[in-house]
């Protein structure tokens, strides 16, 4: 077993690495078209898709059950991964803390998000936003240290944020983007109607509006 | 994926596309050091779930069935039946460096090409359990599911491949030497 030292390494190497995959956002648009041939010719996936659309019968039911991400060891009231913690209040808020040196998977994030009655979308590399934003941001997130206002821009190390499900207008979801930076990474933060939204991969440097931008310092405790 | 027929089924597939696509695609980009070869991947990974999306649709971890997929398409790429065999095994005359030179040799990395250029030298199934230990954070247990073998193997696995890793970054010039293919 590799010290723990070399874990550590391990996982930031791996983590920046991760970050220095680029257009993903494309990425995803692409994987959505049949016909797109993204490779070399090495892995064709003609045929599978032609045995797919001759069956005729590729059943796909509604909604999704059960939660996207792995299974990292979990406590009552708690999920704790090496890359964030999700604690459940009693008033059924859920304070998220960020571990700013490992990056974080997003569908683990949002899985498990999910599972404490938060609709989220996280993204790494890119982030979503609606035009108008929803209101009520202020009331479905606050930090500490305090966010200023309904929208404004942390720079401090480890903070948390306390997420309110039940302020949540119908119809939207929590926009969680992160962005590798230099010294660690950027998180946006802003509620999205989820009827309407786009993506970007434009790493943001102001707050979206009415939201929030927070930057975890990678080089904390290091 | 239009040839999923029903279109609010078609929507929820979609909606697990974009859930999924970021982490599979890195995971892909880290076991294959090539943006258009994890795409490959990960569309082939997700054309397979949809094409098991009813029983897929009821597992506790879709996506954790997604990654599975698509690791065992890299594996599959390799020999893996002789190859296994003999990455799992100890390279007896290997001198590795101690964790210690190891940690120190990525922390001096601060080329994510050249981190990129090391990872792709090792064998597929040391990238796997480095990939799957250290990016997905899974526990030893998990990888050893995955990679159907023992969770000793994966431990031993994971310190030979961190050394091997260190071992390369130590001595490989990647500048003077182009970022060879990785193995299948």
């Amino acid at each position: 077993m590799p010290t723990d030292e070399l874990e550590h390494e391990l996982r930031r190497a791996f983590a920046s690495a991760a970050a220095g995959y680029r257009h993903q956002e494309q990425a995803r648009q692409r994987l959505l078209q049949r016909n797109y041939r993204p490779g070399r010719g090495q892995r064709r996936l003609t045929t599978g898709i032609t045995a797919a659309a001759a069956a005729g019968s590729v059943a796909l039911g509604l909604g999704l059950s059960g939660g996207l991400g792995s299974s990292p060891a979990r406590g009552t009231g708690t999920i704790r991964t090496a890359a964030f913690t999700i604690i459940r209040n009693a008033n059924g808020t859920a304070t998220l803390t960020i571990n700013p040196r490992v990056l974080f998977d997003p569908s683990t994030l949002q899985s498990d998000l999910a599972r404490y009655g938060i609709a989220a979308k996280v993204t790494t590399g890119s982030f979503c936003s609606s035009a108008p934003a929803p209101s009520g941001f202020s009331q479905v997130v606050t930090g500490s240290p305090a966010l200023q206002g309904n929208s404004g821009q942390q720079h401090v190390q480890n903070p948390t944020v306390t997420i309110n499900p039940a302020t949540m207008p119908a119809g939207t979801e929590l926009s969680v983007g992160a962005f590798q930076v230099s010294n660690g990474y950027d998180t946006a933060l802003a509620l999205i109607d989820t009827s309407s939204y786009t993506c970007t991969g434009t790493t943001p440097t102001t707050p979206p509006a009415s939201g929030a931008l927070l930057h975890w310092n990678g080089s904390a405790g290091s | 994926m239009e040839w999923v027929r029903n279109r609010a089924a078609s929507r929820e597939f979609e909606r697990f596309v974009a859930e999924t696509s970021d982490p599979l695609l890195r995971t892909g980009f880290l076991m294959t050091g090539d943006g258009k070869d994890a795409e490959d991947l990960v569309q082939e990974t997700l054309l397979r779930v949809a094409r098991r999306w009813s029983r897929v649709r009821s597992m506790d971890h879709p996506a954790a069935y997604a990654r599975r997929i698509l690791i065992n398409l890299v594996l599959h790429d390799a020999d893996h039946r002789v190859r296994q065999r003999t990455e799992l095994q100890p390279h007896k005359d290997a001198a590795e460096p101690s964790d210690e030179n190891a940690a120190r040799a990525l922390r001096e990395v601060d080329d994510q090409a050249e981190f990129r250029w090391a990872l792709a030298s090792l064998p597929a199934r040391q990238r796997a359990v480095l990939v799957l230990r250290y990016w997905s954070d899974l526990p030893v247990a998990e990888v050893a599911d995955i990679l159907d073998c023992t969770e000793g193997t994966v431990t031993s696995t994971a310190s030979r491949a961190a050394a091997r890793l260190a071992e390369i970054l130590a001595h490989a010039k990647p500048a003077a030497a182009k970022p060879a293919a990785p193995h299948p």
